[in-house]
């Protein structure tokens, strides 16, 4: 799969920062640059500056394909739902989605990356970018000894609370009674966690799940200290549960992503997750649908003291 | 599941990653997603397959390291095999 040498779309050049990492998309015609301006205005970065981890700059070209890959769909398809089909190499993750391809750099020492589109207007669609973006922060985070978490992200008195969950667990209706109740929010769908100065950071991210983009937060640069994990179940009743640290991390490696399937990130993950398990509390939470957030929070705080206080 | 025959070898899946968590362990099958935890028993059997091996030895290996008897220690590995051979953990030799 290499349309690398096909052409690009314009010659505008846009940085998108990440907390991981600058991404450089270039060859990008105005229409596409200004939806990514439109889109993830808290992202574009017009200063050259560094950003902690965002020092690592990696190039993505934007590139037109002369045609839609033509996978079949059961081949973009994982567990009912929409998967880009992924070949893993060396320095790069290879994609291919209904209507994209894309070369994901590992190593910003390594080759450019590129996203490639048939029409100018998908490329800045979030089932497109936000598919690259995904993958991309995913193996940088692990580079980092972090993760990218299935979860709800929510901040409540300064610290992050990330409830882990597959789809259905309850992730973004709780995120909804944590935003009517006045929390921030990071993300209902994906969370990025990464090691800190003082333990584990959590921060803001572009990916949302049904949601949305609503924390008017300042783009890559927030990070929140995180209180702890909650591995979330649906329940007949509001309860938290001690977990040992094998489920924890069996639990949380379930909810990791892009890399929790692949051979030569499943030794870094599992180092990962061991350091977020020794390092934070974890609890498992049951609650229900018209469990008010004032009380899922109480049972979670009562939760992680019990837990650091054994 | 019933006693393996003598001559057959079993062999950790080449899908299967996995590590020690304390006394239990944490398998991942790289493709089909499914993330296990065995118990001490069973991540001794997990560690054992890393090289093929027969009913007989593994039975034998957790008899000596459990201080069981053989009788019980035939019938702890035939139910984690089982299990084990439900979540395509192994490869039949």
């Amino acid at each position: 799969m290499s349309p690398a040498a096909g052409a690009s779309w314009g010659s505008l050049r846009a940085p998108f920062t990440l907390p991981v990492a600058r991404i450089w998309f270039t060859g990008l015609d105005p229409e596409q640059l200004r939806s990514l301006e439109s889109s993830y205005p808290a992202y574009l970065d017009s200063s050259h500056r560094g950003s902690g981890h965002g020092d690592e700059e990696v190039e993505c070209r934007a590139l037109r394909l002369d045609k839609p890959p033509g996978l079949p769909i059961a081949a973009l398809t994982r567990d009912g739902q929409y998967a880009p089909h992924t070949v893993a190499g060396p320095d790069s993750i290879d994609l291919i989605g209904l209507n994209f391809q894309a070369r994901v750099p590992l190593y910003p020492s390594g080759e450019p990356g590129w996203l490639g589109v048939t029409q100018v207007h998908e490329l800045v669609q979030p089932i497109v970018i936000e598919n690259f973006l995904r993958v991309f922060s995913a193996h940088q985070a692990l580079r980092r000894g972090g993760v990218v978490l299935h979860s709800a992200g929510l901040v409540v008195e300064g610290r992050a609370y990330l409830f882990a969950g597959r789809s259905g667990a309850g992730k973004t209706t709780l995120t909804r009674k944590g935003h009517a109740a006045g929390a921030g929010v990071l993300s209902d769908d994906i969370n990025l966690v990464l090691p800190g100065s003082e333990g584990y950071e959590a921060h803001a991210v572009p990916f949302t799940g049904e949601f949305g983009r609503t924390l008017a937060h300042p783009g890559g640069r927030a990070a929140f200290p995180v209180a702890g994990l909650v591995l979330l179940d649906q329940g007949e009743r509001l309860a938290t549960d001690r977990v040992n640290p094998s489920t924890a991390i069996a639990r949380l490696l379930a909810a990791c992503p892009f890399v929790n399937m692949e051979a030569a990130t499943s030794a870094p993950l599992f180092d990962a997750l061991t350091g977020l398990v020794a390092g934070l509390p974890v609890i498992a939470l049951r609650c229900r649908c018209d469990d008010g957030f004032d009380e899922i929070m109480t049972a979670v705080n009562d939760g992680f003291a019990h837990e650091r206080a054994a | 599941m019933n006693a393996q025959p003598d001559q057959e070898r079993l062999r950790l899946s080449s899908q299967i990653r996995h590590r020690a968590v304390g006394e239990e362990g944490v398998l991942v099958h790289l493709a089909n997603g499914r993330v296990l935890v065995v118990n001490e028993v069973g991540l001794h059997v997990v560690g054992q397959l890393a090289v093929p091996r027969t009913h007989k030895d593994l039975a034998a290996s957790i008899a000596e390291t459990f201080d069981v008897s053989p009788d019980q220690a035939a019938a702890d590995l035939d139910a984690y095999l089982a299990e084990l051979d439900a979540e395509q953990v192994l490869e039949h030799l």
